[in-house]
């Protein structure tokens, strides 16, 4: 149905406004655990009415006062249990709309209130349908109900994060007193101590303490992680055996946990291509489906009167009645969300999140993949692989002069040369004068001399040039360390038939080294971030579609030009990574999980459509007639119910069908190394060769 | 396949004219294309706008949200900061931002018809967000 701008039914929520066709579907987004328990008691009482209905109708047809006591058993399953339809339907008529609540409406009163005609007003004896008419209505709810607890399902790990946070953080004051207080009202800056066993309440730095820190429910990735002095830790992993205190950076409804169930939540709002064949069907679906209701009805009336029948309002109310009921918009509606939430949940159990489940569908076309180097097929900080001292100068000179400077700096190239010296155990000295200059390297005066480090110019050299007073000294060379899974991640997207290429910013040498290791051949040297943009432009025009994995931050340029972007996110800030998908434990198999769980996902979206609008198209023929040439008028005895019983699985069937898409994916990765307890590869490094 | 420094730099080009037969018009927008139909044939249509509004979306159970459509009719926008601008021998195309990147991104092939009466009738196109 659509849902006019102007409609009061909104509600706002973080920032967001959301529109609903009736009540029911906003008490249902408020509450849905409430409204969850509001269908289970109006079921409860639907059916232990209905089943005496369905006894006297069946079982005891002559007694005396039967029309009456069918009605008055069917009073409470109308007023009480019917009600939440008939709201819905009173919300679509003054929206000038329509909508499943109408339509079951219609269906439902249409039967009682004949019925009621005719056991008042007719001869005793006459045909009833107030067995359809509860019967009607309890079969819907049934469905609702079972759709209600299997979208729970559906939602599960989505959930799970919305529980997860503690009921308490401790707030250490100035003086090391310690209040409890909830961690909603956490605000920035605020110390946290978190103690062992317990759930970190927000984002922050660590100030002080050490321990291991279970990221799991982020990341996906089992083996704790050790968190210390400096660190980043987010809201929602658990503290193992040590004792934290963070300095609260992110709390509340901006944590990453937050921002995770956010954007799972929001995927079952995207829009994937093919959801356009249902959003075209069911603009037209109630206008069509009342046109076929009262035309069908009209039909036989006129028809069986020509031909004598006795009951010729009978049987065109019972037609009547099966189209309206039998007819189904919610299983054409839901088709896409409910897949798009599934796979949703799938992946952010493995530290995929979707941020756009639209891309899903490029994501299924996919046929080049484009890494970046640094940080994204390599490990981001360099590791020194040797030192090359000039004639006469030792290794310990070289390391002495260049870490006594670097020291000073926070440059990842830096830190590799500190690190260096303090393994070595070598006594580094007091520099002064020191000057940065980004991109070119450090200087400054040590015992007298001038040094300075610099980015080696020096054919086949990738490193630093350290040289005194103008003359080089030296050269430490460095190496990006190749992620472990780098290597599966391209066997595994080759034989999945994709073109891998890579693109960097770095020498031909270096470039093709890595290249020729991972065993990629197509390869982009030299390149700054806009450049990236224009290969992957020219891949496009070229008719590949093209995933671009790469740094959240520094390559968003790229993220965005490409048919679908893959950022490594640091798994801090998911908000200001781009791309339409964020890797949280950064392990490249997920690359190939992403492609995988995107093909998948548009296949049940479209197997769902096809069986919504399929379902429709078959079904509302046969309530309107189009067996009666086989079976008789008795069909439609049973029809109503029937029609009914259809009606209320349909919306459940397109649920449990998204459901069985766990099962897909989970065997479509196992031959890529996906683990079926959700436990990904570990993310090691291992030295370039 | 290895590159030197980044593969031969050249303007992208984003728009372009390819055909313009028999009354129709086929401009090419970004990986995407627009084949007009229906503009050529009276002198006063001589502006094309296709923007975005916000219509009722379909109805899935608690989804029953406000979607983006795309709309077109004959006339020149008044902020034209938002549009990406066209013009092919006296005839300008004005497309919405969030319009061109859709039919960039989703590389459609969209189809805006000019009907005799001056509706125009936009197909093919998908929402990107």
């Amino acid at each position: 149905m659509f849902v006019p701008e102007s409609s009061d039914l909104f509600v706002e929520k973080d920032g967001q406004k959301y529109y609903f066709c009736s009540q029911a579907c906003m008490d249902k987004f408020l509450s849905p655990e409430a409204e969850s328990g509001k269908i289970k008691r109006k079921l409860v009482v639907a059916w232990v009415f209905t089943i005496p209905i369905m006894i006297v109708q069946y079982g005891f047809p002559g007694i005396l006062f039967h029309n009456l006591i069918e009605l008055l058993l069917s009073i409470p399953v109308m007023a009480y249990s019917g009600s939440l339809f008939y709201k819905g339907a009173y919300h679509s008529i003054k929206m000038h709309t329509g909508n499943m609540d109408l339509l079951v409406s219609m269906g439902t009163l249409t039967a009682f209130f004949f019925s009621a005609y005719l056991t008042f007003f007719t001869f005793y004896g006459s045909s009833v349908y107030f067995d359809a008419a509860a019967f009607i209505i309890t079969l819907i709810l049934t469905g609702n109900y079972i759709e209600t607890v299997t979208k729970e399902r559906a939602n599960s790990s989505a959930r799970k994060l919305e529980t997860l946070l503690p009921d308490v953080a401790h707030k250490l004051a100035g003086d090391g007193s310690e209040t409890e207080i909830k961690p909603d009202d956490i605000e920035v800056g605020d110390i946290i101590l978190v103690r062992p066993g317990e759930i970190v309440s927000c984002d922050g730095k660590v100030v002080e303490g050490k321990s291991e820190v279970d990221q799991s429910v982020i990341t996906g990735e089992q083996d704790p992680v050790l968190r210390g002095e400096g660190d980043m830790v987010v809201s929602g992993t658990r503290n193992l055996n040590g004792i934290l205190k963070i300095r609260a950076e992110k709390p509340g409804k901006n944590s990453t946990i937050n921002e995770v169930y956010r954007l799972i939540q929001s995927a079952s709002m995207g829009r994937v291509k093919v959801q356009r064949i249902a959003d075209v069907f069911s603009s037209i679906f109630i206008p069509v489906v009342l046109a076929v209701a009262f035309s069908s009805s009209l039909f036989w009336y006129f028809y069986l009167v020509s031909t004598g029948f006795i009951y010729p309002w009978e049987i065109a109310i019972l037609v009547f009645v099966s189209v309206v009921v039998i007819a189904c918009p919610c299983a054409i509606g839901l088709a896409g969300p409910i897949t798009l939430l599934i796979s949703s949940n799938i992946s952010s159990q493995n530290g995929i999140i979707v941020k756009n489940s639209g891309s899903f569908d490029r994501l299924a076309k996919a046929t080049t993949i484009v890494f970046d180097k640094t940080g994204t097929l390599t490990m981001p900080d360099p590791v020194v692989e040797n030192v090359l001292p000039e004639e006469g100068i030792s290794y310990e000179d070289i390391v002495t002069m260049a870490a006594s400077l670097e020291k000073y700096s926070d440059h990842p190239i830096a830190k590799a040369i500190v690190s260096l010296s303090q393994d070595k155990k070598i006594k580094l000295k007091t520099a002064n004068e020191i000057k940065e200059i980004p991109g070119l390297g450090i200087m400054g005066n040590v015992e007298g001399k001038k040094i300075q480090v610099s980015r080696s110019t020096k054919a086949g050299i990738t490193g630093i040039t350290i040289s005194v007073d103008g003359k080089d000294m030296g050269h430490i060379l460095l190496s990006y360390r190749i992620r472990d899974s780098a290597f599966a991640a391209i066997s595994s997207l080759k034989s999945m038939g994709k073109k891998v290429s890579m693109v960097t910013g770095d020498s031909e040498d270096q470039a093709k080294r890595i290249a020729q290791t991972l065993g990629i051949e197509d390869v982009h040297w030299g390149a700054m971030p806009a450049d990236k943009s224009e290969i992957i432009r020219q891949y496009q025009e070229s008719g590949e579609y093209v995933v671009f994995v790469g740094d959240g931050i520094n390559d968003s340029v790229a993220l965005e030009t490409a048919d679908v972007g893959i950022s490594m996110g640091s798994g801090l800030d998911i908000a200001r990574e781009s791309g339409d998908i964020i890797l949280l434990n950064n392990d490249l198999n997920h690359v190939v999980y992403s492609v995988i769980i995107g093909a998948k996902t548009i296949s049940k979206v479209k197997q769902n459509i096809g069986w919504a609008i399929g379902y429709n198209s078959v079904l509302l023929p046969v309530a309107a007639g189009a067996l009666v040439p086989l079976t008789g008028l008795y069909i439609y005895s049973l029809l109503p119910i029937l029609a009914a019983l259809a009606m209320g699985m349909s919306s459940t069937s397109v649920v449990l069908n998204s459901l069985r898409l766990n099962g897909k994916i989970r065997r479509s990765l196992s031959p890529y190394g996906w683990n079926a307890a959700s436990k990904p590869n570990k993310t090691q490094a291992s030295p370039a060769h | 396949m290895q590159h030197r420094n980044p593969i031969k730099r050249r303007h992208h080009q984003l728009t372009e004219p390819l055909v313009m037969i028999m009354g129709t018009i086929d401009l090419k927008v970004g990986l995407g294309t627009l084949r007009i139909y229906g503009l050529m044939d009276s002198p006063e249509r001589k502006f094309l706008e296709i923007s975005m509004v916000s219509v009722n979306g379909p109805c899935s159970d608690e989804s029953c949200q406000i979607i983006r459509k795309v709309v077109a009719r004959l006339s020149k926008p008044a902020d034209l900061s938002r549009y990406i601008t066209l013009a092919v021998s006296g005839i300008t195309v004005y497309l919405e931002r969030e319009v061109f990147d859709s039919i960039d991104r989703g590389r459609s092939n969209v189809r805006a018809k000019v009907m005799r009466s001056g509706k125009v009738v936009v197909s093919g196109i998908s929402i990107i967000t």
